[in-house]
């Protein structure tokens, strides 16, 4: 409509000038206000309101402002390019992305467009010809048998030129090969045709030296002349602009060069020189004289017309024909046709390649989708702001998809240079036999707009899959799981069946490319690795030819030899019909052998030839003189031919007999059939492949010299051309080279193309490699947290892995079956000896074991880091762990404990283990014992001042820390003899008991009971008569100010704590008594002090309570000293939360002290009595004495011990 | 106290604005509006705005022409008039939406055929 199209226009003025349309735009908007406003007022409204009522009805001005833009210009467009700049800073940022993925894309998109542009060269009928889409051939046609031929009696060409009027030109041609002869030496084979002269109208092009062929050349006793091709007049002629007018000798004819055509005319097919069309020898409709006809479609016609005129002038009969004529017709095909009717024929190879053009993307591209997929997981806060912000799915798929878009393109153009350098190379593989010069002249292999096509197509399938594929699949996640999931640490992200399912697909293909492509490399490198096998720098060629006279060749040939042979320094001269190297090729037939496709090179070749190549002999013989005699059907065959054609045995005996030979070979074999004599070894310097050797038994009329020599080949040539010149000045000596030169630069062509492939296949491998780690990576990652939990807890790495481990192999084992299939199959159906492939037994099964070791090796990377689990991501799971799997009410949190003790737990009565802490240490043996609440860590800092002299062992009565904590058994008796076990347990010999506050009870019984187990006790502020309560100290003490209690902050850590307690009191203790005394929460912020649970509290309470009624602990037997907490001075317990200036306080805590001072004496006095002559010291600071004067204590200590191996006086 | 907007598609104000054009001579946004306003008697309450995107489109497609000018209260403003090809469209689309509306109305009336 035509409303579009103005619509279109507009924006695209719009786009080219975005101001002018939003200047515009806004001042209406303006006006508008301006307008209303002013209307209002007119009504009465005031000012203000006028104006809030205006632009209340017009609308949000900046809402329609945006509208307005997206109404003008391109928007699309804009946001095209705003995600490609995007797109160009996201590859620059993860360049390892950009390079290797771009790289990978590059190779298969250049394949692809390779094996594009290959097809399209062959099924082209593209002439680069003015109007070469009008140039037809005409092709008689068997209904019958439905067989095209090429050829077409000269009669009937006769005839249609004369008749037909709907194509003009008629033209006819045959094709020959000959060596030509000029002044210099031989060239030859040379490719040309015996071409009307039409021809050269036909195909409008104008020559580039002198004139085409003309009517008047073919008349009959004209004088014969040439017309010659440019690489001709270059390679021979050295573009010599003089030599129109020289002669040349084609077939025992000389020719006068009348003209040089262009470079890029070698029509009809490839051919390189020009000779008038006579048949006045022949009779014309003899099958000798067939030539292939071709013309110009007039100007009018259509190919119908003219194919309905051909048919009603008809085919003529042939003499001597089997055929009816009634089946004989005629067809206009397009002119390319007539010569490759067979590549017309199968359009489904067209479409087949298409299909393997797009596959062989699908690996690297689903490896980069993968990889992409996975960052999209790291970018998901961006993509849930743009869609937050009002971006649709479609939009948030297309940024991805051009992100990709720009990479691919850049791939893409790569591809596409890689696609022009090389299909030329890679079209051998399609067709092995043609030789590169031999390709019809339409096929250049330059890169058509149909390949460009396809390598756009190719790039931007390679977006879809890299980038569409993996937004799509993320964003529709998202859309279901919510974006609540960002921050998280679990994404809902999976790598679910389609990644599982295009990791498999490219594994396969992966492999059924592989053995494949391994023999391809072989057959290529193998003969580099072997070397020529020959001292090919030894080996001079040339050839030998005769100018005029032939007849005498042959004897001139053998004299010149004999006299190279006699020569000093000349190790060895032989003669062949073709050099090496150059052997022309051959279909045969084997007799015995079901027909088949074996083709097979030939040479003829004299007595001294495989002498002078020194090549050994396998089976039979050599030639021998009778060999060289007529009718003489020896044969030898080389291993090769052995090998691949015959199969088994050793071929003596057997008989071969030729059905076609190539086109351009210039040398006839012997007729016949031929018997085979002797296995020669592969002939290393020359083709690879079966060769057959005759005998020369024919003379030739030019021949391959070979020379080997160590004397240098210079000199060499040199006295071969002096031969030469002495026995005749038309001998000629030509094309002299070195079979090194020649040699290597046969392997030169060979290397890059198996250097392109090895980089293909390594690529491909590679990234199988890294779409099996990336996946891996990928499972690993998400299952962490439970790999490190499990971990945690005990399980056994192996296990862990073995779910994970199956989870990842199985696109591998998937992969690997299917491509094991696919690459028998595929193994079976390319031409891979035939392109030059070597074959490799067993290939496609090490190929399959290859691919599984890599992969294996890809998933053990990430693999091996889970095993190896990073300590400090191990730490943290630790510590998550145990915040919530631990119950709160218990346990420290698992913070290491620096003292220098081994902890035991020692079974001391039915189902109650103690915690014992052994510090080691050497000398008398004492055990340590804490006040009640504590652990046997309370001793930490303590006993390791104690372990230089003694044997220190501490433990945590039960109800406390690790110990168990049963509801019973916490009367001094039963705690006593729980010592007693422990003592018994830790095998220490008649240990001093040192126990802390509450732990007097208990060494109040074993000294009165255990006496004999123990060799004395000490009493850290201890030794009480609980009987005597304190009830005017605590009355005093309670009207004292509290201390303060511990706000959040010191509550935040153990850290905190240790320092609000050491302004407190002091000092704090032990780290471990400290981790025991207080609970922590998840978080490590302290919750609460420890307490012992409910029935241990119960039980305690009850025992303590029982004191206060009866408290008559029995006499201790062994030697004590107690130690007392006793403020010297009243200063001792003022504290630092008391107000010192406050007379009352001062007042309070003198009357303190002297309450204090008086308990301490009826303690003292007490003790003493009780153990019978006791030591009592004091310490003033505080309850904990063996922390806050640990080093008075352990003089007491010492001081105790020494007094005990003293005899005591009683 | 404000009247619920009834959402104008978009199809329609294009008629009513041409229709305006057509009717009212070359007229510029505000008159449009005002008149578009009058005639529905304020039983429709279109966001203003509207008009003014509906214009652009109009001119992109060639249906209306603009050229600045000057108002009755000397104030610059763009007036726009309809063109030929705008003209034909009207025409035909009010042939469409008469067609329609009294198949409408056939349907919703049965009795008064």
């Amino acid at each position: 409509m035509r409303a579009l199209l103005y619509t279109l226009l507009a924006r695209l003025r719009d786009f080219v000038r975005p101001a002018a349309g939003e200047a515009d735009f806004d001042q209406e908007l303006e006006m508008h206000l301006a307008m209303a406003e002013d209307d209002k007022v007119r009504s009465g409204m005031s000012r203000e309101e006028a104006r809030r009522q205006a632009r209340l009805e017009l609308g949000g001005v900046a809402q329609l402002r945006e509208a307005a833009r997206g109404a003008r210009g391109l928007p699309w467009l804009d946001t095209f390019w705003l995600d490609a700049k995007l797109g160009v800073r996201m590859l620059r940022k993860s360049w390892g992305l950009t390079l290797v993925g771009g790289l990978a894309m590059a190779l298969t998109i250049g394949l692809g467009a390779s094996i594009f542009n290959i097809w399209d060269t062959f099924a082209g009928t593209r002439l680069p010809l003015d109007e070469g889409d009008r140039v037809v051939a005409i092709q008689p046609f068997d209904r019958a048998s439905q067989r095209v031929s090429t050829s077409t009696s000269f009669a009937d060409f006769r005839r249609w030129r004369e008749a037909l009027k709907s194509i003009e030109y008629v033209s006819a041609m045959r094709s020959i090969d000959r060596t030509v002869l000029t002044r210099d030496g031989a060239i030859g084979p040379v490719r040309g045709a015996e071409m009307s002269a039409s021809a050269f109208q036909l195909a409008r092009v104008r020559p580039l030296l002198g004139r085409t062929l003309i009517d008047e050349d073919e008349r009959v006793g004209a004088e014969p002349v040439a017309v010659i091709g440019y690489q001709l007049w270059q390679s021979a002629f050295s573009s010599d602009s003089a030599l129109l007018g020289q002669r040349i000798q084609i077939a025992d004819t000389p020719h006068t060069i009348v003209g040089v055509m262009p470079e890029s005319f070698r029509f009809p097919m490839n051919q390189r020189l020009w000779i008038p069309l006579h048949i006045e020898r022949i009779g014309e409709t003899d099958p000798k004289s067939d030539v292939f006809v071709f013309g110009r479609l007039a100007p009018g016609a259509s190919r119908e017309g003219a194919q309905t005129e051909v048919a009603t002038i008809g085919v003529l009969p042939r003499t001597g024909a089997s055929q009816t004529t009634a089946s004989l017709d005629a067809r206009v095909v397009p002119y390319a046709a007539g010569f490759f009717p067979e590549v017309h024929a199968s359009s489904w190879a067209g479409r087949l390649i298409f299909l393997l053009g797009a596959l062989f993307l699908i690996p690297p591209c689903a490896n980069i989708a993968i990889l992409v997929y996975a960052r999209t997981v790291t970018r998901r806060e961006e993509f849930a702001a743009r869609t937050a912000l009002g971006a649709s799915r479609a939009r948030v798929v297309m940024q991805l998809f051009v992100e990709l878009l720009v990479l691919a393109a850049g791939a893409g153009i790569v591809g596409f240079l890689l696609a022009r350098q090389f299909s030329g190379r890679l079209s051998r593989i399609v067709m092995p036999t043609m030789r590169p010069e031999n390709l019809p002249f339409w096929m250049d292999f330059t890169p058509s707009l149909f390949t460009v096509l396809c390598v756009a197509g190719l790039s931007v399938l390679a977006a879809a899959i890299a980038g569409g594929v993996p937004a799509f699949h993320a964003t529709g996640r998202w859309r279901r799981s919510g974006f609540a999931t960002i921050g998280s640490r679990g994404s809902a992200t999976r790598l679910g069946k389609t990644w599982i399912a295009l990791l498999a697909t490219q594994v396969a293909l992966t492999l059924a490319i592989l053995p494949s492509a391994a023999e391809m490399l072989w057959g290529i490198f193998r003969p580099t690795i072997i070397g020529p096998g020959l001292a090919v720098q030894e080996f001079l060629t040339a050839s030998l030819v005769m100018e005029g006279d032939t007849s005498r060749f042959d004897i001139l040939k053998d004299e010149a030899v004999r006299q190279l042979r006699s020569e000093t320094g000349i190790a060895g001269v032989t003669v062949s019909a073709t050099k090496l190297l150059e052997e022309p090729a051959a279909r045969i037939e084997v007799e015995g052998r079901a027909a088949s496709d074996d083709d097979a090179r030939f040479n003829v070749v004299d007595d001294r030839f495989f002498a002078v190549f020194g090549a050994r002999f396998l089976a039979g013989r050599n030639f021998d003189t009778r060999d060289f005699g007529p009718g003489s059907t020896a044969l030898i065959v080389n291993r090769s031919f052995v090998a691949e054609i015959l199969g088994d045995g050793n071929g003596l005996g057997r008989r071969v007999r030729y059905r076609r030979i190539e086109d351009s070979a210039q040398v006839q074999p012997p007729p016949g059939s031929h018997d085979i004599i002797g296995v020669v070894e592969d002939f290393p310097g020359s083709n690879d492949g079966p060769m057959m050797f005759h005998p020369m038994t024919m003379p030739l009329r030019s021949v391959s010299l070979t020379i080997r020599t160590a004397s240098g080949l210079a000199s060499a040539a040199d006295r071969l051309r002096a031969v030469a010149a002495r026995l005749d000045p038309q001998l000629r000596v030509g094309r002299l080279r070195s079979l090194e030169d020649m040699y290597w630069q046969r392997r030169a062509l060979d290397h890059t193309f198996g250097v392109v492939l090895g980089s293909v296949v390594v690529l491909v491998v590679l990234f199988s490699m890294a779409g099996m780690y990336t996946l891996m990576a990928f499972i690993v990652a998400q299952r962490w947290r439970e790999i490190g939990v499990r971990s945690a807890l005990g399980a056994q790495p192996r296990r862990l892995l073995g779910g994970i481990f199956g989870r990842a192999l199985v696109p591998l084992m998937i992969g690997a079956s299917v491509g094991c299939a696919l690459a028998v199959g595929l193994h079976s159906w390319l031409p891979i000896t035939e392109a030059g492939g070597r074959s490799i037994p067993g290939i496609v099964l090490v190929s399959a074991v290859l691919m599984i070791v890599v992969g294996l090796l890809a998933v053990s990377g990430p693999a091996r880091r889970a095993i190896r689990i990073d300590p400090t991501e191990a730490l943290r799971v630790l510590c998550i762990l145990f915040a919530v799997a631990v119950p709160a009410s218990a346990q420290q949190a698992e913070w290491k404990d620096p003292s220098p003790h081994t902890a035991k737990m020692v079974t001391v009565d039915d189902n109650v283990q103690l915690e014992v802490l052994d510090w080691g240490g050497s000398g008398p043996a004492l055990v340590l014992l804490a006040g009640l609440g504590d652990t046997a860590h309370v001793f930490d800092d303590f006993a390791q001042m104690l372990t230089a002299k003694y044997r220190v062992v501490g433990m945590t009565r039960r109800g406390h820390g690790r110990s168990s904590a049963p509801s019973v058994g916490y009367g001094a008796a039963r705690l006593g003899e729980d010592i007693v076990r422990v003592i018994d347990t830790m095998g220490v010999n008649r240990p001093v008991v040192v126990g802390h506050s509450f732990a007097g009870e208990e060494m109040h019984v074993l000294g009165a009971r255990d006496s004999a187990k123990i060799a004395g006790l000490v009493y850290l502020d201890a030794a009480f008569n609980r009987a005597d309560g304190s009830d005017d100290y605590d009355a005093v003490a309670r009207t004292l100010p509290r201390p303060p209690n511990p706000g959040p902050a010191d509550l935040a850590s153990f850290a905190t704590l240790r320092a609000f307690l050491v302004g407190i009191q002091g000092g704090a203790g032990p780290e471990a008594h400290l981790r025991a005394k207080y609970v922590a929460n998840a978080d490590g912020t302290i919750a609460r002090p420890w307490a012992p649970d409910l029935p241990v509290r119960q039980a305690l309470t009850a025992e303590m309570q029982a004191w206060s009624k009866a408290y008559n602990p029995d006499r201790v037997r062994v030697p004590a000293v107690a130690i007392y907490d006793v403020p010297k001075s009243a200063a001792d317990l003022m504290r630092p939360w008391y107000a010192a200036d406050d007379p009352s306080i001062r007042e309070r805590v003198d009357k303190l002290y002297r309450l204090a001072r008086e308990r301490f004496d009826r303690h003292a006095t007490w003790f003493k009595a009780f153990a019978d002559g006791g030591r009592v010291s004091e310490l003033a600071g505080g309850h904990y004495v063996f922390i806050i004067h640990p080093s008075e204590v352990l003089q007491e200590i010492d001081a105790f011990v020494a007094s005990l191996s003293k005899p005591t006086p009683k | 106290m404000v009247e619920p907007r009834s959402s104008i598609l978009q199809g329609t104000l294009d008629l009513m604005v041409l229709k305006t054009l057509e009717q009212m001579g070359p007229l510029h946004g505000y008159g449009i509006a005002r008149r578009i306003e009058q005639v529905g008697e304020q039983a429709l309450v279109v966001n203003q705005g509207t008009i003014y995107l509906c214009l652009v489109r109009l001119l992109q497609k060639r249906w209306i022409s603009a050229r600045w000018g000057t108002s009755d209260n000397n104030r610059k403003a763009k007036f726009y008039a309809i063109t030929k090809a705008g003209r034909a469209q009207l025409k035909a689309e009010t042939e469409n939406w008469d067609r329609i509306s009294g198949v409408i109305g056939r349907v919703l009336r049965p009795e008064s055929s």
